[in-house]
């Protein structure tokens, strides 16, 4: 069959061509068309659409097809009529659509379909037997799956790939976490291992500080071994608590305090590390800082500590000075302070310091790092470069911001602003500072029970509280402990945990199913560190659970605490060679007490003296202060033997 | 060169010779990427470069190198989500020759920076052909060989290929006498 083509729209460079193609021309062209007689009969079919429907020739047009785009009859004249409207046929005999359009070659009334098969995925095209040179070279549908295949073979390595790297992020968080979980491990066990030995150092140096008969040199040698142990555990501490800042487990624990009284602790704690250097250590701070508050002391001590540390440390003249006042802050107040009434205080330390410079102004709140001026400098004194750090953190908890403003050469001043609470007052006692000597007299004899493996420390604290009094029995593991516990009903129990044979988790869980014996008070006294070992052994069954190296005014609150223990205190006579050791506090009460006991005109002749630099007339007046009131008379016999007619005059002045 | 073939020079390496012979070609050629995304252009030099560390690190000629390539192509090909599109090109070796130019223009369409080389069939019989293969690309031929031969495994088809034309001996264009199974 011939097809004459005629255009639609005749050109004007030439006349319209009037032209046939031969029918394999045609249905290469078109190799899924079909034409329609008037009696809707297929009378021609395409290559390919022949090898789909085998007898497509001869049959009827709604035999093979239903129409499903546009909604018209399968009769000549309706589909005569859409020819510029896409046509879609249903294949009856196979699961394929085709599209394309109608057109209508009236002269012989035939209708012919010029369309192909229309699929949207590649993989269709198989079962029907249908492959590239099916189709007319012209015709894009194959090109189009072929794209659309591409993409989603893209799509799919895609999803690989980000699968992939899922996979490796979740294995590398893994690594992450058991590396981290390794380093606590270390850190714990490094822990245990230093602060065993550490709690011999300290505790020894305490003790043998007991002893008499030691010369004033020895003392001093006693002190450095205590002070260069205490340095130790402070780096040790340092390294744990940045450990544990890193694991999230610091919390703030807001405790009630006077604040005057914080501050003139930290001032006599320093005023000592100034002495040797040509430095002017100043405390500044106005009536409207309030005195009782409540925050966390420990985190602000640590705080103020390391920044006065620092200070110190590299200002060798000039003025050291921390300033505490109310700040006119817009600090988001604590959930906690709507109740109570709360304010905010600023805290700066200043230094007339070598300065630091703009580029170490940030790093040195990084973990580890140090100045140069600080590794040059102060070679063999520098810490762990942990300091800053650890405070920055603690500030922030405790709801502020640590930041720093210095000029190199100019001294530097670190300052932050905290939301504090205040209360009242009375809600503070003060705690003694005298020495424990030894257990009240009017009381009963406590039998104490040691456990602990390492032989060093087990001697340390049976000497201690021997000495103080306590009966004391020890055992080298839990299992020792059981038989003591049985037969010798001890009032309370030192636990070490980590013991051989069986530790001291175990022993006071055993204890505690003991039916026949009055149950001890088990205190836990472990090196190890972590928040997760004081968990543990409380649930086990012990009552309190103290770190060592712990100090010995500690553990005897303690026994204090559970036991009701009282104590005989040594009396409170300070070695005054300088008017440092007078604490403040001290000063202050001292001279309260001179203008409530003393004459003002008494006052007024020991001011004159004190001025004339007349020690022996300051101890001539002295003579006259009554006997009921020696603790004042032998603190300024003190002073004026010692030559501080400077403190004297300081605590006669109104 | 799009990642596609990169991709499947770093399969064959692993699936042939271990992961440890492909980090050595990797570092040798100073690869930086671990993965070749497919549809990604990479530079031309890259794959010359593969190949030759490749050639270096596990003691073959480039030619074997590439001739080898080519049987993997086919097989890689089929399994990285392009084997629906080899179905569509025939059911035989023959039948496949034949619509090769004919696979590789349509690709070109869709893949525009593919710079696709171009095959001819001739001189046709019952279980041999000619084919001609054109290609911008310099030490490609080999690759041919190997991609015939990957076609005959695909087919189930013994096939024989002999080079008998070679433009690097002066000719035009390649020239592959391809014998097969009927």
């Amino acid at each position: 069959m011939m097809f004459s083509q005629l255009p639609t729209r005749p050109s004007t460079l030439s006349a319209p061509l009037n032209y046939s193609l031969p029918p394999e021309q045609f249905s290469a062209a078109f190799p899924f068309h079909f034409v329609l007689n008037s009696d809707l009969k297929i009378v021609q079919a395409g290559s390919s659409l022949e090898l789909l429907l085998p007898n497509v020739c001869g049959s009827q047009f709604k035999d093979q097809f239903v129409i499903q785009r546009p909604p018209i009859k399968p009769d000549f004249v309706s589909l005569t009529e859409p020819c510029r409207s896409l046509l879609i046929l249903n294949c009856l005999q196979i699961g394929m659509q085709l599209q394309g359009q109608m057109m209508l070659v009236s002269e012989q009334d035939l209708i012919f379909f010029l369309g192909s098969p229309w699929v949207t995925e590649i993989r269709k095209l198989k079962p029907l037997g249908l492959k590239l040179n099916h189709f007319a070279v012209h015709d894009r549908i194959s090109d189009f799956l072929f794209l659309l295949q591409a993409k989603n073979a893209a799509l799919a390595e895609a999803h690989k790939l980000a699968d992939e790297r899922a996979q490796k992020l979740v294995a590398a968080k893994e690594m992450a976490e058991s590396a981290n979980l390794a380093k606590s491990t270390f850190l714990a066990s490094m822990s245990h291992e230093l602060r065993t030995p550490l709690n011999a150092i300290l505790g020894f140096s305490q003790l043998l500080s007991r002893d008499a008969t030691l010369t004033p040199a020895h003392l001093h040698k006693l002190s450095i071994i205590n002070s260069s142990g205490e340095h130790l555990l402070a780096l040790l501490n340092d390294i744990l608590e940045m450990s544990k800042i890193e694991a999230g487990q610091i919390i703030l624990d807001p405790t009630d305090f006077n604040l005057h009284h914080f501050l003139e602790g930290l001032y006599n704690l320093f005023q000592q590390r100034v002495f040797s250097k040509k430095i002017n250590l100043k405390f500044k701070y106005s009536k409207t800082v309030p005195q009782y508050i409540q925050a966390d002391i420990k985190k602000l001590r640590q705080v103020l500590i390391n920044l006065l540390g620092n200070a110190i440390k590299f200002t060798d003249e000039g003025r050291v000075q921390l300033t505490v006042g109310v700040a006119q802050s817009h600090l988001a107040p604590h959930p906690e302070m709507e109740t109570r009434s709360s304010c905010a205080l600023t805290f700066s330390v200043s230094d007339t310091g070598p300065g630091i410079s703009i580029e170490d102004q940030e790093k040195i709140f990084q973990p580890f790092y140090q100045t140069e001026y600080g590794k040059q400098s102060h070679q063999g004194v520098h810490g762990t470069g942990l300091g800053l750090s650890i405070s920055r953190q603690f500030v922030e908890l405790m709801g502020g911001d640590l930041s720093v403003s210095s000029q190199l050469g100019q001294g530097a001043t670190f300052s932050f602003t905290i939301p504090i609470l205040l209360c009242p007052g009375e809600s503070l006692v003060a705690k003694p500072e005298q020495r424990v000597l030894q257990v009240h007299p009017h009381q009963p004899i406590y039998r104490i029970l040691v456990v602990e493996d390492h032989a060093d420390n087990r001697c340390l604290l049976v000497t201690l509280l021997a000495t103080i009094g306590f009966l004391v029995k020890s055992a080298q593991n839990g299992h020792e402990a059981l038989d003591i516990c049985e037969e010798w009903h001890p009032h309370l129990i030192w636990m070490d945990i980590k013991m051989p044979v069986m530790d001291g988790l175990e022993s006071t869980q055993r204890i505690r199913q003991m039916p026949n014996i009055p149950q001890p008070v088990i205190i836990a006294l472990t090196a190890n560190a972590f928040e997760e070992d004081k968990e543990r052994a409380m649930a086990c069954g012990c009552n309190d659970f103290l770190r060592k190296p712990c100090h010995e005014a500690i553990i005897l609150e303690r026994m204090t605490q559970h036991l009701g223990v009282k104590y005989l205190y040594e009396e409170l006579t300070p070695p005054l060679t300088n008017s440092d050791s007078l604490s403040l506090p001290k000063r202050k009460d001292l001279k309260a007490k001179l203008n409530t006991v003393m004459s003002k005109t008494w006052l007024m002749q020991l001011q004159t003296r004190a001025i004339n630099l007349d020690t022996e007339g300051i101890t001539d007046l002295l003579d006259e202060i009554l006997p009921e009131h020696q603790d004042l008379k032998d603190i300024l016999v003190n002073l004026a033997e010692n030559y501080r007619c400077d403190v004297i005059l300081e605590l006669t002045q109104q | 060169m799009y990642g596609l073939v990169n991709k499947a020079i770093q399969e064959m390496v692993c699936d042939h010779f271990g992961e440890e012979a492909w980090q050595s070609i990797k570092t040798l050629s100073e690869t930086k990427s671990d993965n070749f995304i497919s549809l990604e252009s990479y530079p031309d030099d890259l794959t010359h470069r593969l190949v030759k560390s490749a050639s270096q690190v596990l003691g073959l000629s480039a030619a074997e190198i590439m001739e080898d390539f080519g049987k993997y192509w086919v097989k890689f090909t089929g399994q990285e989500g392009y084997g629906e599109m080899m179905d569509l090109a025939g059911d035989d070796l023959p039948e496949f020759l034949g619509n090769l130019d004919d696979l590789h223009s349509r690709l070109g369409v869709i893949f525009p920076k593919m710079q696709p080389p171009s095959f001819q069939c001739s001189d046709q019989e019952r279980n041999t052909l000619n084919l001609h293969y054109y290609s911008h690309r310099q030490g490609m031929a080999p690759m041919v060989s190997g991609l015939v031969e990957g076609l005959g495994e695909r087919f189930d088809t013994a096939v024989e290929v002999t080079q008998i034309q070679d433009r690097e001996q002066g000719a035009d264009h390649d020239v592959f006498s391809v014998t097969y199974q009927a």
